[in-house]
């Protein structure tokens, strides 16, 4: 047997070498082939893994838990459709967790919560006259002559807007009114009342100017209420970039730094930063690239947003600065501004050095900062408008993930928070409720007889209430309004882990274990008679966990369709040679050659080549993965560095897809090469003699 | 012939019921005349000040409260809001200057100007809940018909917004009670006609003004109903209603921020 062997392999070694072509076309189609295999797939098991690392370590846990009466299904990073999703409720989520913790995989149970809130934002002439009162109250003489110089300045520059919509308004004589409210503010009349009646020139100048000014978009922002400390402590990938966590008991917001930096930012600033990336990360020309010319030329567009900062003092050294840098004579500071701000390939980097060397320091970089209170407001669940002020304790932001917009994509707030968000409200408050309804004594009315129940009955509509008392009313509305307020900031901590949640995240001490832990926790939460269900963190994930499962699909029938190809080029090479060799097949067969040695012997010259292929293919492919393991392949957008969970994917030869592929591939080509073997061992000694003649 | 008869009698009975609602029917004077008594009833040209109850119910079930304080001068078109209770709201307020209104939190110190259709408190209810009634200037109105409105006799008066008017409603249907003269019920519609709040009055004060020099009508109760998501619902209870002079300075950021201290 041993000995056949040897035999045949020498044969196929001879033949192999004697036919160098077909050697050559079947070899090399069988490098590639494996090349493909090994690399294509090792570089999707390396994307699916830092994927499922970006979606797994940031907020989805391995798998989330939600109510089973949901009626959409629980997506984090977004269902991919407009509109509020209902997830349903947890109502007590200690039992829950409970009842979770009790399997032995479950390491952890984190509650959370997610819904879109906006903040209301000024524009900059209320920004401006916010501040204004700020001085005015703090009571410091020279900051308030600074910032009246700041406001006529920027009077003039609304004056000048106005008096150019006036020579194409088609309503002028709103824009003369206009333009006589602004003369009005920016006479020395106005001002001299300043000292002796404040209120009545912030007034004018927040009810009649701001407006001129025309509105601002809200800030939209998604927020995630959990428990901050426990967060931390399970999602290893969550780093506080700056300030500190929430503390337990504690009101607060965590910001996204992703947020914080690409839309709170002062626009200027993040016009310069995202030119700067462009440029220089991504290495592009602002000539040739449509987005970074759109952002260069809105930028002189947007020259007010850096001086209404500015003033008086501030506005003479910025403007000699740039006359400087600038190279010129002109004097007014909107045109340096304007000038200065038109960038292009030859002067941005100069520009944006200058800008955050002398610019950027004497403008609010930020309309609010760490330690700041912002209003969050949020439709509850009932679609009426609540809002909740909350302290900002800091920025945070996934590691690896920093310029990821979908990792960026959440701002952390308190559970009590959220809940109050929401529209729940704490058994404190249901207890004042009712309190206050006792005192007010309405009698409730059901919608539909609420007619008959307000008009059914003779009683009188008019009731005449006794006059009021002379002239001391005056002196009851000047009285200070009594009531208690609350002091919002302190909870119980134990608030956090109990009560309602919209779902939870499950933290696995075995993720190998992820689908049977699954099964086994819905069977346990259903004989506890809890309407909950659980999914793994793909399906929480949304369209995004679907991804890799449509990537690996399109690569396995790409991959299918060039083997498939190949193998027929094979099938043709090796039935090509057998035609060429039919007197060789002829001859042996007259000598003796059985039927089955023919068809051992192309077995066997297809195996050799088909290893000595496959494993230089697998070989070639497992170097590239190494070298690019080491190297990074350099994410190309935002979106995709959450997929390679970072800015770079460094990828690893799987040893599965090193070890199987070659042999998939050396498997098929066997198989392909049936049909000729077959068609070669049917060659009869007599077809020797015939193709001599 | 019997079949007959009868049938003579529905004609004639609907006949005579048709000709005594023509009869009972507004004229286009009289019709003027009710809105602008509407208007004038509830005209104080002074001050008012007002406690306010105002109750968001959900599906039957309470979802918020509040009680606030309501400031209105008439003369310079100021309106002010304050909460006093809950604890999680007290110290909030409004403050309504032009055609800009200004919310106040205290827990910031912080103002923010909104437009001034607004809800109030993230409730159904508006700032024009409050406000001092324009229907003569803001709508031009048309007699719809006679009806009952449970056991009371009401003129039931449609209402379109003037093309220059800034209102929040550019439709409204308004059931007035023919004996007191009070609105009992009103509708508000979008301008394809789709009714989007019914609001009740069913109690009414009347007061002595000094200022106005005649009696001022001013609601007790209004319930307002959300026709689009159904069963949501406000209802608005006003007490310890007072039409004197409130100090002259009142209306400013700076006396809303006093009161929250």
């Amino acid at each position: 047997m041993i000995e056949e062997l040897k035999v045949l392999l020498l044969v196929a070694i001879r033949n192999l070498a004697l036919h160098k072509v077909k050697t050559l076309v079947v070899g090399g189609i069988l490098l590639v082939g494996s090349f493909l295999v090994v690399f294509g797939l090792s570089l999707l098991g390396s994307i699916e893994n830092t994927m499922s690392q970006s979606i797994i370590g940031s907020v989805a846990g391995h798998l989330q838990v939600y109510s089973s009466n949901a009626r959409d299904e629980l997506a984090l990073f977004g269902s991919g459709f407009f509109g509020r999703d209902d997830l349903g409720e947890i109502e007590k989520f200690e039992d829950v967790k409970a009842e979770l913790l009790n399997h032995p995989n479950v390491a952890d149970v984190v509650p959370l919560g997610f819904e879109n809130a906006f903040l209301g934002r000024g524009n900059l002439l209320d920004d401006l006259f916010e501040r204004f009162r700020a001085t005015v109250k703090a009571g410091a003489e020279s900051d308030t002559l600074a910032m009246v110089e700041t406001i006529k300045t920027n009077l003039k520059t609304v004056r000048a807007d106005l008096e150019n919509e006036l020579k194409i308004s088609s309503i002028p004589e709103d824009i003369k009114k206009q333009i006589a409210d602004v003369e009005e503010a920016l006479s020395e009349n106005f001002w001299s009342k300043l000292p002796t009646d404040p209120e009545s020139v912030l007034l004018f100048l927040e009810s009649k100017i701001a407006p001129l000014s025309g509105e601002k978009e809200p800030l939209y922002l998604r927020y995630m209420g959990t428990n901050p400390e426990q967060f931390t402590q399970v999602f290893r990938k969550f780093k506080i970039v700056s300030g500190e966590n929430i503390p337990p008991g504690e009101r607060g917001i965590l910001l996204s730094q992703r947020i914080y930096e690409t839309q709170i930012k002062n626009i200027v600033a993040r016009g310069f930063d995202n030119l700067r990336k462009g440029t220089v990360e991504q290495r592009k020309k602002i000539s040739d690239d449509v987005a970074l010319r759109t952002i260069a030329s809105d930028l002189p567009k947007q020259y007010l947003e850096t001086l209404v900062y500015l003033n008086g003092e501030q506005r003479k050294e910025v403007s000699s600065s740039l006359k400087e840098f600038l190279k010129t004579d002109e004097n007014d500071i909107e045109a340096l501004m304007k000038n200065f701000l038109t960038v292009d390939d030859s002067n941005f980097s100069m520009r944006y050095d200058f800008f955050y060397k002398i610019i950027a320091s004497k403008i609010r970089l930020y309309p609010f900062k760490v330690g700041d209170t912002i209003n969050l407001r949020s439709y509850t669940r009932s679609g009426f408008l609540k809002t909740v002020p909350l302290k900002i304790y800091g920025t945070y932001q996934f590691s690896g993930l920093e310029s990821s917009d979908l990792a960026g994509v959440f701002n952390f707030v308190d559970m009590v928070s959220y809940r109050e968000l929401y529209g729940r409200m704490s058994s404190e408050g249901q207890k004042e409720l009712e309190e206050l309804r006792k005192e007010v004594d309405l009698k409730p009315v059901e919608g539909a007889s609420l007619e008959d129940a307000l008009f059914g009955s003779e009683t009188a509509l008019e009731t005449r209430s006794a006059d009021s008392t002379s002239q001391d009313s005056s002196s009851t509305a000047t009285r200070v309004l009594e009531f208690k307020r609350l002091q919002t900031g302190s909870y119980n901590p134990k608030d956090l882990n109990t009560g309602m949640v919209i779902n939870a995240s499950i933290l696995l001490k075995n993720p190998r274990l992820l689908a049977t832990t699954r099964a086994e926790l819905e069977q346990r939460l259903s004989a506890a008679n809890m309407q909950l269900k659980v999914v793994d963190w793909k399906q929480a994930s949304g369209t995004l966990g679907q991804l890799v499962t449509v990537i690996r699909a399109v690569l396995l029938i790409a991959v299918g369709i060039i083997l498939i190809v190949a193998m027929a080029i094979i099938n043709n090479a090796i039935m090509m040679t057998t035609l060429e060799r039919t007197r060789e097949i002829g001859t042996l067969r007259a000598i003796g050659a059985q039927r089955n040695f023919i068809l051992r012997m192309f077995f066997v010259e297809t195996l050799t080549i088909a290893v000595l292929a496959t494993f230089l293919g697998s070989l070639l492919a497992g170097i590239l993965v190494a070298f690019l393991g080491v190297r990074g392949i350099a994410s190309p957008s935002d979106f995709v560095s959450f997929l390679f969970g970072g800015p770079r994917l460094y990828p690893s030869l799987s040893p599965t897809v090193a070890l199987a592929a070659p042999c998939v591939v050396a498997l098929l080509a066997l198989i392909f090469t049936l049909y000729p073997a077959f068609m070669a061992s049917r060659i009869a000694p007599a077809a020797a003699m015939q193709d001599r003649e | 012939m019997k079949t007959s008869l009868f049938t003579n009698c529905l004609v004639l009975a609907a006949a005579s019921l048709l000709s005594s609602a023509q009869a009972l029917a507004l004229n286009d004077t009289d019709l003027k005349k009710l809105v602008v008594e509407l208007d004038e009833r509830q005209r104080n040209s002074g001050d008012y000040k007002s406690v306010v109850f105002i109750e968001q119910s959900e599906k039957g079930k309470v979802t918020q409260a509040f009680e606030a304080t309501v400031f209105r001068r008439d003369a310079d078109d100021k309106w002010m809001l304050i909460f006093t209770k809950p604890k999680s709201e007290a110290g909030k307020g409004y403050l309504r200057l032009d055609k800009n209104l200004f919310s106040y939190e205290p827990a910031l110190g912080k103002w923010e100007r909104r437009t001034d259709r607004a809800g109030i408190g993230g409730t159904n209810s508006r700032r024009q809940d409050f406000d001092e009634s324009r229907l003569s200037e803001e709508y031009a109105a048309k007699f719809v018909a006679d009806e009952k409105l449970g056991k009371f006799d009401v003129h039931h008066i449609a209402l379109t917004a003037k093309p220059e008017a800034d209102v929040a409603s550019p439709i409204l249907h308004l059931w007035v009670d023919k004996e007191s003269r009070n609105i009992l019920k009103r509708q508000e519609r979008s301008l394809s006609d789709k009714l989007l709040r019914t609001v009740y009055y069913p109690a009414w004060d009347k007061k002595f003004s000094k200022s106005k020099g005649a009696d001022v009508y001013v609601p007790k109760q209004i319930r307002i109903v959300d026709e689009v998501e159904k069963g949501n619902g406000t209802t608005v209870v006003l007490r310890d209603s007072n039409l004197d002079s409130l100090p002259a300075n009142i209306f400013t950021k700076a006396w809303l921020e006093s009161q929250s201290r």
